[in-house]
């Protein structure tokens, strides 16, 4: 994968995550129902304590951390100095902290709330997609 | 020959380094030279580089502790749960007596016995809507008793119906069975049953907790769960809601007046045996 494609997969990936999670922060300020794709875990979910962090609800944490990911990779595609040298450890670091978090909230739905939210699984599925992307970079440093 | 011949090569040995030397800065390919050197990648050592990984992932490894730690600190509320999103029901007037699932005089003369399941529609139209009327008329006055028995239909309702149905028997055992029934009642549009809701539902009904989370936990009354849906099942029920009033089948959220009159016959056919006995 070249490396223009994998900081475009990145940023395709940092948009996609920011909009699931958009639309979880919404659904929490606005008081309103989440559309479940006919499933019935989502409102279980987000009406649970684990859906806040610090007042704070985990959607819009997850917004800003898809903003800041994106702003990390078009900070790297316009070569902005030390981005070519720290760009990819630090989406790395990034992803693989977010791929922790929605590890532990993934247990938390399916064992502490015992429903599954399919929006969640979605954002977690994108966190890792991304922290694999930026896996390779990584992995090809150490390997040089 | 030997000491001075020797000093002589070495002599000329190091002009000539000299010389060349100059010839290269003279040329201006010293610092040629350098920009060459300058150019060519500085790549850290393999030494250098595992550290800096192993930073990266010390640094994530840190970012999600923190969050995982801020998500399970209680915020604003000082280790309380955090403030009920639930439709909490009014309370009845204390005077209606109630017992385990029964609401009314035990000397009530008529009883209806609802079988009926927290998760279906009908019978929720039934709870907030026709059985209020029935209490307000009937069993306040002393008449009529209601008694709840479990109907839960898994295969239209899931498997958090049967869950709601002990969760209920676990409140009953608290003798808060129908704040309970309310409460799961006004909140099963929007509320999920599972384990956390319902546990959630008797803590904001100031249960005893500890109490009713280890019955539901043990899955206590799954038994007497049972035993009412088999009861249901021999007296002929076949849909939710079904009411017994008095030996009167009545089947579904039927309107107010239908009810009525099923309850007047039957007080009716009571006064007559009575008078009878």
């Amino acid at each position: 994968m070249s490396d223009l494609l994998r900081w475009g997969a990145l940023a395709a990936l940092a948009m996609a995550g920011m909009g699931v999670a958009a639309y979880l922060a919404y659904s929490h300020y606005a008081d309103q129902t989440i559309m479940c794709a006919g499933l019935s875990g989502c409102d279980a979910v987000e009406n649970s304590e684990y859906s806040t962090l610090v007042g704070i609800p985990v959607g819009l944490l997850g917004t800003l951390f898809c903003a800041g990911l994106l702003a990390l990779v078009l900070a790297r595609v316009a070569r902005l100095p030390l981005t070519e040298e720290w760009a990819p450890l630090a989406a790395f670091s990034m992803t693989l902290a977010g791929v922790a978090f929605m590890a532990y909230l993934t247990y938390i739905e399916l064992f502490v709330v015992e429903d599954i939210c399919i929006w969640c699984t979605s954002f977690a599925a994108i966190v890792t997609i991304a922290w694999l992307i930026t896996l390779v970079d990584v992995l090809a440093l150490t390997n040089e | 020959m030997g000491r001075r011949a020797r000093r002589r090569r070495e002599k000329r040995r190091t002009t000539k380094v000299l010389v060349e030397a100059e010839v290269e800065v003279a040329e201006g390919l010293g610092p040629a030279r350098e920009r060459r050197e300058k150019k060519r990648p500085t790549r850290p050592s393999r030494r250098l580089r595992y550290p800096r990984i192993l930073t990266g992932v010390a640094a994530a490894a840190v970012a999600a502790t923190i969050l995982i730690v801020l998500s399970l600190a209680p915020w604003g509320n000082d280790g309380e749960a955090t403030p009920s999103e639930f439709i909490v029901p009014t309370p009845r007037p204390a005077d209606i007596p109630s017992q385990g699932t029964t609401l009314g005089s035990p000397d009530a003369p008529l009883t209806i016995v609802e079988y009926s399941d927290f998760l279906c529609p009908f019978c929720t139209d039934a709870a907030l809507e026709t059985v209020p009327q029935i209490e307000e008329e009937y069993v306040v006055t002393g008449r009529v008793k209601l008694v709840w028995k479990q109907f839960p239909l898994p295969q239209l309702h899931g498997e958090a119906a049967i869950v709601a149905a002990v969760a209920s028997e676990c409140a009953a055992e608290q003798n808060a069975f129908w704040e309970y029934h309310d409460m799961l009642f006004l909140n099963n549009k929007s509320v999920t049953f599972n384990i956390e809701n319902l546990k959630r539902f008797a803590q904001d009904l100031g249960l005893d907790t500890e109490k009713f989370n280890v019955c539901l936990d043990e899955g206590k009354y799954m038994d007497k769960v049972a035993a009412d849906y088999d009861e249901a099942d021999r007296r002929g029920a076949t849909g939710t809601p079904t009411f017994f009033v008095g030996q009167t089948m009545v089947v579904g959220a039927k309107p107010y007046g239908e009810f009525k009159k099923a309850i007047d016959d039957e007080l009716a056919k009571l006064g007559e045996t009575s008078e009878a006995e």
